[in-house]
Formats: structure tokens, C-alpha cells, sequence
């Protein structure tokens, strides 16, 4: 209550408590926008398995910004009871893969150049999970799979196809729709419980399923 | 607790700023602080800011979106439009909403399109309105393919924008209204903020006429 007290210190004082709100808004959009990213594909796509997006249409859809010669594929995922193999064979033709978190954000992204013998193989991991497969791991042989390392436990993998004229269309959807996603259980049964560091951030493995 | 907020604030010795009551005060800082807070960042997400945008002529791209390096206002505005980013490693994806002479894209005016683009494996481009939705035409067409572009001897193509035909390449736009274009480039070499792209390499628009 200071006699100096005027509608200036009064404005003052709002906009920087307006600056901290609006610095905390920002941070907070993603994770408070809904439908997010993974909730938009709910209805379309189900967890673990790879499903062809619908051809984009004229007109608002739940999904904008899309690229009309673009096929996409898309694998919705929860590594809460196992890692998820993804695979495909893209030999010589465009092929790309992007890694998202539910929010849309890209964590990995790579196209058929990165593939080996033209194969795509590759695990998406927690970070435990990778931690159990690092200790099961033959200490003599250089791992030949690639393992990524998912931020949150669920996300989403796209594989894109590019259908440069009309006519090949349909070839660019059955090399999408190639594209195999599926859970892989770690190997446990011989394996002794890694110690108990959990952060609590890891659910329990067989309580989440959809 | 209520009579400091229905006190009428009294005009202070000075006469010039009214003095206000210790509940009035607040209240109007939380006004301040929720309007000018949330307002801006309102106008910020609706804007699209983002850091690390490489402008090219009348397009900007925002690598950074397609990585984990983007900040938390390309994490918003992407959350806010439900765009699925190109991955940084998949390719870049250009958006001009206005001409090379800086006036707003509108169905009102034909546009030439014509050029290069940057080394690039493949490209579309495309036109879409502002909120990302495509545009219904009786061609069918949304954009052009790298492949399917009809190029001059020297490699160099010219697309015409209008939402009328016209021979040659043409691209279809709404009558009325604004409309993007949208320029993607699918395994590119440029990549990144510390692309420098020459602006000779990106197609030139430019307004030809308006009804």
C-alpha cells in the first residue's frame, strides 16, 4: 500500500504476470490441444497395426495440411507392454518414415536411403526397454538393427509414398500398405529384472491395451 | 473482502491517476496479466511464429518443426493446426502466402509460377487454403508433380494460377478468398537453418491480373 501506488504500477505489474501466462500458455498448448495428433488418427487407425490414411479430399478434414500426391501410412503405438518392430521393404522407390509423438512433434525421420540391402528394419524403444535389451545384448557382435528411442511411450510412425502422377496410385498405396508394424515382446525369460530404478514413468507391462 | 471491489477508485491528490483499492488493484493486474497473456499468444499461435524460419523469396519453411529441436512455439502452433510435419529427414516443406511483391494470395488474381526448384529427389506443389483444406475444382487437380510438370528446354516451368483454365500447367484456386501455396520438397539436401538457398532456385510468383 505504498502512496506512490498509480494505474501505471498496476499495468506494469499485469504485463509482466501476462508475460509468465503467456510464456506458460505456450508451453502448454500442446499438451492441452485436443484432439491432438494421435487422437485425430484414433479414428482411423488403429494401435499396431499399419493403416493407409484415407486419399486427401477437398474440403475441411480432420486432417489439413496434407500433400494430395503423397500416400501415407500410419501406425499408432504404445510401448507400454512391448516394443514396436517396424519393417519395409522399399527397394529403389521413395519411401520415408517420420517418428511423432501424440502432440505432432517429429523426433526421427529418414527415407529409403537409410535402409540396409534395401530393407527397412528397425525397433522403437523405450528408454528402459532399450536399457533391457543393452544388457542382453552378445557382447561380441555389433547390433545390426536399428533402435530408437521413443520420448513418451506412445507416438505414432508414418511411412510415406509418393504417387507422382495419377496413375500410380495404387502402386504407391500397396508400397505403403507393405510396411509392417507389429509388437515385440523383449525376450525376458532368461533375463534378471534390471535394478529397481524404475522412475515410475514406465507402466507396468500387460496394464495398458486398447 | 467485496467492498474493495465495488469502491469507486477516487481520484489520488494529484488529480491525474486515480487511486485504487487493494482488491481492485489486483484484480485489474490478473485482467492484465490473463488478457495480455493469453492474447498473445493467441495472436503468436495464430500468427505461426516459430524460430529458425528460412524465408526465400515469398516462401518460408520452418525446418526445425521436423526435428526435435523445434521450440516451444513451432510445438504450439503445430499442436493448434494439426499439420504432420515433414521429418527434417524426409524433406521441407515451403508455404508462400503472399506473392513476390508481398500482396496476399487471393482467388481474385491469376499468378505465374514459374522457375526452378532447389536439388531435390522429388517435388510437389500444391494449393490449399489458409486452414490447410484443399480446393474443389471440376480438373480434379490440386497440384503438380515433379513428374508430371511440362518443362521448358532449359528445365524451367511456368504454372499458371487462376481459378479459371488457362493452357499449359494450370493449378486451380477459389474464386474468392485467400489460398496457399505449398511447395514440398521430398528428400532434399537442404536442410536445416544454416540452409542458404538462392532465391534464383525458387519459383518466382507473380501477379499477372485481377478481375
Amino acid at each position: 500500500m505504498k502512496p506512490g501506488w498509480t494505474i501505471l504500477h498496476t499495468i506494469a505489474l499485469g504485463l509482466v504476470l501476462g508475460g509468465i501466462v503467456h510464456l506458460g500458455a505456450v508451453l502448454a498448448i500442446p499438451a492441452l490441444t485436443r484432439p491432438n495428433a494421435d487422437e485425430r488418427l484414433a479414428a482411423l487407425a488403429p494401435r499396431h497395426v499399419m493403416t493407409l490414411l484415407p486419399n486427401p479430399e477437398a474440403g475441411p478434414t480432420g486432417l489439413p495440411h496434407r500433400d494430395p500426391a503423397a500416400v501415407v501410412a500410419v501406425c499408432r503405438y504404445d510401448l507400454g507392454d512391448a516394443p514396436l518392430r517396424v519393417r519395409a521393404t522399399p527397394g529403389d522407390t521413395f519411401m520415408s518414415f517420420a517418428f511423432y509423438t501424440p502432440t505432432g512433434g517429429v523426433f526421427y525421420a529418414m527415407t529409403d536411403r537409410s535402409a540396409l540391402r534395401g530393407v527397412i528394419d528397425l525397433l522403437v524403444v523405450t528408454k528402459d526397454q532399450l536399457e533391457e535389451l543393452e544388457e542382453t545384448d552378445p557382447e561380441d557382435e555389433p547390433v545390426r538393427e536399428l533402435r530408437l528411442v521413443s520420448p513418451r511411450s506412445t507416438g505414432f510412425v508414418t511411412v510415406r509414398t509418393l504417387a507422382l502422377e495419377p496413375g500410380l496410385q495404387f502402386q504407391a498405396e500397396a508400397r505403403a500398405r507393405a510396411a509392417s508394424c507389429t509388437k515385440e515382446p523383449l525376450e525376458t525369460g532368461t533375463v534378471v529384472e534390471p535394478p529397481s530404478q524404475q522412475r515410475g514413468a514406465a507402466p507396468p507391462a500387460g496394464r495398458r491395451h486398447d | 473482502m467485496t467492498d474493495g471491489a465495488l469502491r469507486i477508485p477516487v481520484p489520488s491528490r494529484t488529480g491525474v491517476l486515480p487511486r485504487l483499492g487493494l482488491l481492485s488493484r489486483v484484480l485489474a493486474v490478473f485482467a492484465i496479466a490473463a488478457t495480455a497473456g493469453l492474447g498473445g499468444t493467441w495472436l503468436a499461435v495464430d500468427s505461426g511464429v516459430g524460430f529458425g524460419a528460412v524465408r526465400v523469396g515469398a516462401w518460408v519453411a520452418h525446418p526445425r518443426n521436423g526435428s526435435v529441436e523445434a521450440d516451444p512455439y513451432s510445438r504450439a502452433v503445430v499442436a493448434r493446426s494439426g499439420v504432420m510435419p515433414l521429418g527434417l529427414g524426409e524433406g521441407l516443406t515451403f508455404t508462400a502466402q503472399r506473392d513476390d511483391a508481398g500482396r496476399p494470395l487471393v482467388g481474385a488474381c491469376a499468378y505465374r509460377v514459374s522457375g526452378f526448384v532447389p536439388p531435390t529427389r522429388y517435388w510437389t506443389l500444391t494449393a490449399e487454403t489458409p486452414a490447410g483444406a484443399l480446393i474443389a475444382n471440376p480438373a480434379g487437380r490440386h497440384g503438380f508433380t515433379s513428374a508430371e510438370i511440362v518443362r521448358g528446354p532449359d528445365g524451367s516451368f511456368v504454372i499458371t494460377v487462376a481459378p479459371s483454365a488457362r493452357p499449359g500447367n494450370w493449378l486451380p484456386v477459389p474464386v474468392a478468398g485467400r489460398f496457399n501455396l505449398v511447395l514440398r520438397l521430398y528428400d532434399t539436401p537442404i536442410s536445416g537453418a544454416s540452409a542458404v538457398i538462392d532465391p534464383a532456385r525458387m519459383p518466382a510468383i507473380a501477379q499477372v491480373a485481377c478481375r
